[in-house]
């Protein structure tokens, strides 16, 4: 029997040999390897009247003489749906274009008129797509936006991920969002969601600047007038439609109860001298109290020493350069107090619990949900807990 | 009799083998069914089976025999037998799922274009080849394998815990019991250790102490299924149940992978090894229970080699139906499931036993 | 049986025929004739004629064969009562003494083949540590085991093997450590081979182990002293075989060859390092390039997007498959490689120019091959070397790994590597397992696995070898 087992494995064994060398030496199997794909590392997304554009900057494969100078190009596709767009990019390039390290996404701004759900729909069944990526909102045309040629000719994805990157969000000036978080909000009891809200200005013009349109393919490389990208101010989302724009002071609030806030830089003014402070160690937490109506407490703790002070240089001053005084503690609070204030207003006034505070309700108090979901914003009242002290 | 495996081994089996392969599907499953609290079906589940394991390895302690031991003295050998070829189909049951989510896993987290099934079909020959080595292989895979499994588990919990949020998993309790209910029974099929275990007896050299060193191991392994769980969750939220095969997924989020590349699939490809050899146990057992029952009348490699065409032509056949198979497996067959890995384990105490300890 | 002389050397030459084989006459002070056959160039003459030829010139009490035998001042002395013993021992290298009016002979080991003197193996060199290395003459290699083990439960059993060449084999066992069985049957395994010529003792290997077809080899080598007699205190089987410089031990286990003899005489902290360090590089090297061309082929994620970008660049255009280039290149490795060893050392420095510029370099530049694939070659190559005794396996492994990588991708690196696990864990031999002590997993013998315990931690034998004594010291209390 054994024997006979051994015959047959033998047997076998040549079969599989064979067979994996003619695999091997062929490839014969409908295989997209590196030298058939071009690697998108972002994709534009623009809504148009026939359905969509979408323009992806990707990497393509191009000889070089060992140095691996990024060579890329922009293609834009049209299409029904996003899919079929990025098929009539395959269509265009010949390459088969692979997600995989598609690390930013951004919406233009005819996308605000549509669900942004919809739009991303693509994104979340394609499992071939990293839900790391970054999304983000434009003024104007993605596709332009995407065309810009940032300083030192790198590509302008890389630019503008550089914009929302993990640094600038722990500073509290970017809301950096991935395509997951902005799926988890959506679907959760707030049905709200953000995304920072991009602009390109050209360096040296000074105002900002829609770049002209670049069809079919370009290399990196050239300046003419490089472009700068910033993410300051933050588009929200309620039930996946566009709900407005938070501003600057707003998101840096927004972020600031977000939490993972490292260094944070607030302005205040005191005696009539404006003071910048850094916050470090900075603790924020939201809580809901359900009490006849529903009170928003907000705690925030964080120290403080003095980056700048307007007329009072650190040289005219003694041992204690870094020492905040206790009214401009107040002044900052005080800052700090009034921009949670007005982003609050804002949630009230859109309709969009961009703060996720009916999720809030719903996790710690669900038994009070049903009550105060359609009107908590009418009902909420604010009480502030926040401390800044001396970093010395 | 020989032992085939000593205690370690079968504790390395019931942590790694048994958790890993939980580690693919069963988490978006659970979220689909009872989103939040897809924990209260994990521990649930859990505890019913470490009832039963821990109901095998007790009775252990009291019978030197194998459970068809068991069944001969009690039924004689005919229905012993019978029994024998009812446990090897149970295990080829229990094996074909799995290996239709190792299909679906491989062809997407080995493969950045969808490949063909005919990548899958190596599987079959390491199958044969090792489904006819018999549990003392088990055993020792297993003593590699945990290691491997532990160390590659406990890097991509540590990458994914850090990108989680509790908050997700709140409300607590928020589902209707109805959905909890269905998440148990939908599921129950990926918890076999039950009737593994009562496969298990008189094959290892009963020590006391042995039966509390099992159900600890067990209960270890559920400890590292359950946190995983919590971890998904509280990752991807809503998102949960459409993210199959969930150790591939969670650590994706770690911030250093953004400059080193997928490091965690490395991580992955290693828990792969366990979760391999604990699909191949099944089959195993499934040739040991033929072997017993056909009185060693073929070599364990020819019975090996039926039970992977068997599995292979079912694979073929049902190619791209897993919903419609995981529908009849969570409908309607988690009743058989329900018999072998929690009552028959619990049933077996009736047995007359033989070789008292 | 001849008892006159001249019909006796007839008898002897006319089966020894050869030109080397010499026959000396000379009379004794008693007036007898004697005879001396030996091979020219193995016996040793000067000692002959010191301890053979001038006692019986200056002696005249040759009244037998034993009485001679008393004269002489050699110590190997033997009577050989036929012809056909004779005509062996001659052809064993012994010098054969035939007294005229007599039935026996007598047989004289005093032999000096040539040989090398005792060196450093230029395979196993070490910083720290004894440097003396076996040579090919068994005997020295005896006596240098010898000088090391100087206790009475050392035992040692010649042997004969090789129907043609009557190789001497020695096995070596410590009585009372070793399980006993073992060395039996290795005495018996090699009795039992047919075969004509035994040339080294890789053929011996070959006849002990249960699986010769099989990848990985079942003994363990050694090449110097040292090392020899450390595993025979740890209670295996050694086998040194006669024209073979490198010794053999049984039972064997994989984790043996990540065990360096300096790691015994280095700081523990730096022998385990050195020890994970030989395990990641084996395995990256075995691993490397199959994995480089699964994740070209099927898995771009496996590489950081930055480096993708520039592996991109350097493949874009060329002429090969991921999976042609890379078996390319690995296949001039594997050429030069071989040509490196076999070539004479002055054409060397010829090859180096030629292997590193103009297949390398120029490669690149006329766009064959790509520089990440040769940087992945040459690290693999590099890397497989930190374990020299195992390369023939290890560089077959990396061939199937390339292979299976470029037809099923990294699914396949898992299934064939879950394969050689299974393969391994239920391989043993002669009783040991060859993966302990990790499986079966053996807590105690983990302290000499991939992590180095301190000498002092190693008081017991390892377990994995069924040694009769597993007490190595006592710890003083």
């Amino acid at each position: 029997m054994k024997a006979k087992f051994r015959a047959a494995g033998k047997a076998v064994y040549i079969i599989v040999i064979i067979a994996m060398l003619f695999l091997f030496f062929t490839n014969d199997f409908g295989l997209v390897d590196i030298h058939k794909s071009s690697i998108v590392t972002a994709v534009g997304i623009d809504v148009s009247e026939g359905g969509y554009e979408v323009t992806a900057q990707a990497e393509v494969p191009t000889p070089s003489s060992g140095e691996g100078s990024a060579t890329y190009t922009q293609v834009t596709g049209q299409g029904a749906t996003v899919a079929e767009a990025l098929n009539d990019i395959n269509i265009q390039t010949g390459f088969y274009p692979k997600l995989v390290f598609c690390n930013l996404v951004i919406l233009g701004e005819s996308c605000t008129g549509s669900d942004i759900f919809t739009v991303l729909d693509y994104f979340y069944r394609n499992s071939y797509v990293p839900l790391t990526a970054l999304v983000g909102l434009c003024q104007g045309q993605a596709k332009e936006l995407l065309a810009q040629k940032p300083a030192g000719g790198d590509m302008s994805s890389m630019a503008i991920q550089r914009a929302m990157s993990a640094e600038l969000k722990k500073s509290s000036d970017v809301a950096a969002v991935n395509l997951k978080l902005i799926a988890q909000l959506g679907a959760s009891q707030s049905k709200a969601a953000y995304m920072p809200y991009i602009t390109c200005t050209q360096s040296g013009s000074g105002g900002t600047t829609s770049a002209a349109a670049t069809q079919g393919s370009q290399s990196g490389g050239g300046e003419q007038g490089s472009a700068q990208f910033t993410c300051e101010t933050t588009a929200v989302f309620s039930e996946g439609m566009y709900a407005g724009t938070l501003d600057k002071e707003q998101t840096f609030a927004f972020n600031l109860l977000m939490g993972g806030i490292r260094l944070a830089v607030l302005n205040a003014e005191y005696d009539g001298v404006n003071y910048t402070a850094g916050l470090k160690n900075n603790s924020s937490s939201l809580k809901l109290k359900v009490n006849g109506g529903v009170t928003l407490k907000v705690k925030y703790r964080a120290k403080a020493n003095v980056q700048a002070a307007e007329n009072n240089p650190a040289l005219q001053s003694n041992a204690d350069t870094l020492l905040i005084k206790d009214g401009v503690l107040t002044a900052l609070e005080d800052e700090l107090k009034g921009r949670i204030t007005s982003l609050v207003e804002f949630c009230a006034k859109s309709g969009c619990d961009a703060l996720g505070l009916k999720q809030l309700l719903y996790a710690h108090n669900k038994k009070h949900y049903a009550d105060f979901k359609d009107n908590l914003f009418d009902v909420l009242q604010i009480d502030f807990d926040v401390k800044i002290k001396s970093a010395r | 009799m020989k032992d085939q495996l000593c205690t370690r081994q079968i504790c390395f089996i019931l942590i790694a083998f048994s958790a890993a392969g939980k580690l693919l599907m069963l988490p978006a499953q659970l979220a689909y069914f009872a989103k939040n609290d897809l924990w209260v079906c994990a521990l649930i589940l859990y505890l019913l089976q470490i009832a039963a394991v821990w109901s095998a390895a007790f009775l252990c302690s009291k019978s030197n025999g194998t459970f068809f031991n068991l069944l001969q003295n009690t039924f004689g050998t005919a229905v012993s037998k019978v029994f024998m070829w009812l446990f090897a189909i149970f295990f080829v049951m229990a094996a074909f799922i799995p290996i239709c989510e190792q299909k679906l896993f491989v062809h997407e987290i080995f493969y950045d274009t969808v490949p063909a099934l005919i990548v899958f079909i190596p599987f079959f020959f390491l199958s044969t080849y090792m489904g006819g080595k018999g549990l003392n292989n088990a055993g020792r895979a297993a003593d590699i394998a945990f290691p491997l499994f532990i160390a590659s588990f406990a890097a991509i919990f540590i990458m994914s815990v850090t990108q989680s949020n509790a908050g997700w998993l709140l409300p607590v309790f928020s589902n209707p019991v109805k959905d909890i209910a269905r998440g148990v029974h939908s599921t129950l099929y990926a918890f076999t250790d039950g009737a593994v275990m009562l496969m298990f007896m008189g094959r290892f050299k009963y020590k006391k102490g042995d039966c509390t060193k099992i159900t600890l191991s067990y209960a270890a392994g559920a400890a590292i299924v359950i946190a995983f769980i919590l971890t998904f969750y509280s990752v991807f939220s809503a998102l949960s149940p459409d993210e199959y095969f969930a150790i591939s997924k969670t650590a994706i989020f770690f911030p250093a992978l953004s400059v080193t590349g997928r490091l965690d699939l490395i991580a992955v490809y290693v828990t792969e090894i366990a979760m391999l050899c604990g699909i191949i146990l099944y089959i195993q057992l499934a040739a040991e229970c033929v072997y017993t029952a056909i009185n060693k009348r073929a070599g364990r490699q020819w019975i090996s080699l039926a039970i992977n065409v068997i599995l292979l032509v079912l694979i073929i056949i049902f190619n791209d139906k897993y919903r419609a198979v995981q529908g009849v497996y969570g409908n309607i067959l988690w009743y058989v499931f329900a018999v072998f890995t929690l009552l028959l384990p619990c049933l077996a105490w009736v047995l007359k036993r033989s070789g008292k300890r | 049986m001849y008892k006159k002389l001249d019909s006796s050397v007839k008898a002897i030459k006319g089966v020894l025929t050869s030109q080397d084989i010499l026959s000396f006459e000379f009379t004794s002070q008693s007036g007898r004739q004697f005879a001396l056959i030996y091979i020219d160039g193995i016996a040793d003459k000067i000692q002959l004629g010191n301890l053979v030829v001038k006692p019986l010139l200056y002696s005249g009490a040759d009244d037998d064969i034993y009485k001679i035998k008393e004269l002489l001042a050699s110590p190997e002395v033997k009577v050989v009562k036929s012809v056909q013993a004779a005509i062996q021992e001659i052809s064993l290298g012994n010098a054969l003494l035939i007294a005229d009016g007599e039935g026996s002979y007598l047989s004289i080991g005093l032999m000096a083949p040539p040989g090398r003197a005792v060196a450093e193996p230029p395979t196993n060199v070490t910083v720290k540590g004894p440097r003396e290395g076996f040579t090919e003459d068994i005997k020295v290699n005896c006596a240098l085991v010898r000088k090391r083990l100087k206790t009475e439960n050392l035992q040692m059993i010649s042997l004969k093997t090789g129907k043609r060449s009557q190789t001497a084999v020695s096995v070596f066992y410590l009585s009372g450590v070793c399980d006993d069985s073992v060395a039996q049957k290795v005495v018996e395994q090699i009795q039992n081979n047919q075969i004509d010529i035994v040339p080294d003792s890789s053929y011996v290997a070959r006849f002990i182990s249960s699986r010769p077809h099989s990848l990985f080899k079942r003994c363990a080598h050694a090449e110097k002293p040292d090392i020899f007699c450390a595993k025979l205190c740890e209670g295996r089987v050694g086998i040194i075989a006669d024209g073979s410089p490198i010794a053999l031990t049984v039972p064997y286990m994989l984790v043996e060859e990540f065990q360096s003899s300096e790691d015994y005489f280095i700081n523990t902290y730096r022998a385990t390092t050195l020890r994970l360090l030989r395990v990641i590089a084996l395995t990256a090297g075995i691993i490397l390039p199959g994995l480089y061309v699964a994740a070209q082929l099927f898995k771009l994620q496996l590489i950081p997007f930055k480096l993708l970008l520039n592996i991109s660049s350097s493949v874009s255009g060329l002429p090969l498959s991921p999976c042609i280039e890379m078996f390319l290149t690995l296949f001039v490795l594997e050429v030069l490689n071989e040509a490196s060893i076999r070539m004479p050392k002055y054409v060397g420095l010829a090859l180096s120019v030629v292997g590193a510029l103009v297949l390398g370099d120029t490669a690149v530049s006329a766009g064959i091959i790509s520089t990440p694939a040769i940087i992945i070659v040459a690290f693999s190559a590099i890397c497989l070397y930190v374990v020299p005794d195992l390369i023939e396996t290890t560089a077959t492994l990396r061939w199937i790994y390339l292979i299976i990588a470029g037809s099923i991708g990294t699914f396949g690196i898992v299934l064939f590597t879950v394969f050689l696990i299974s393969y391994l864990v239920s391989e043993q031999v002669y009783g040991t397992p060859l993966v302990a002590p990790f499986a079966p997993m053996i807590p105690r013998d983990m302290s000499d696995g991939f992590i180095k315990g301190d000498m002092l931690d190693l008081a017991k034998r390892p377990l994995s070898l069924n040694s009769t004594n597993t007490v190595r010291y006592r710890k003083k209390k």
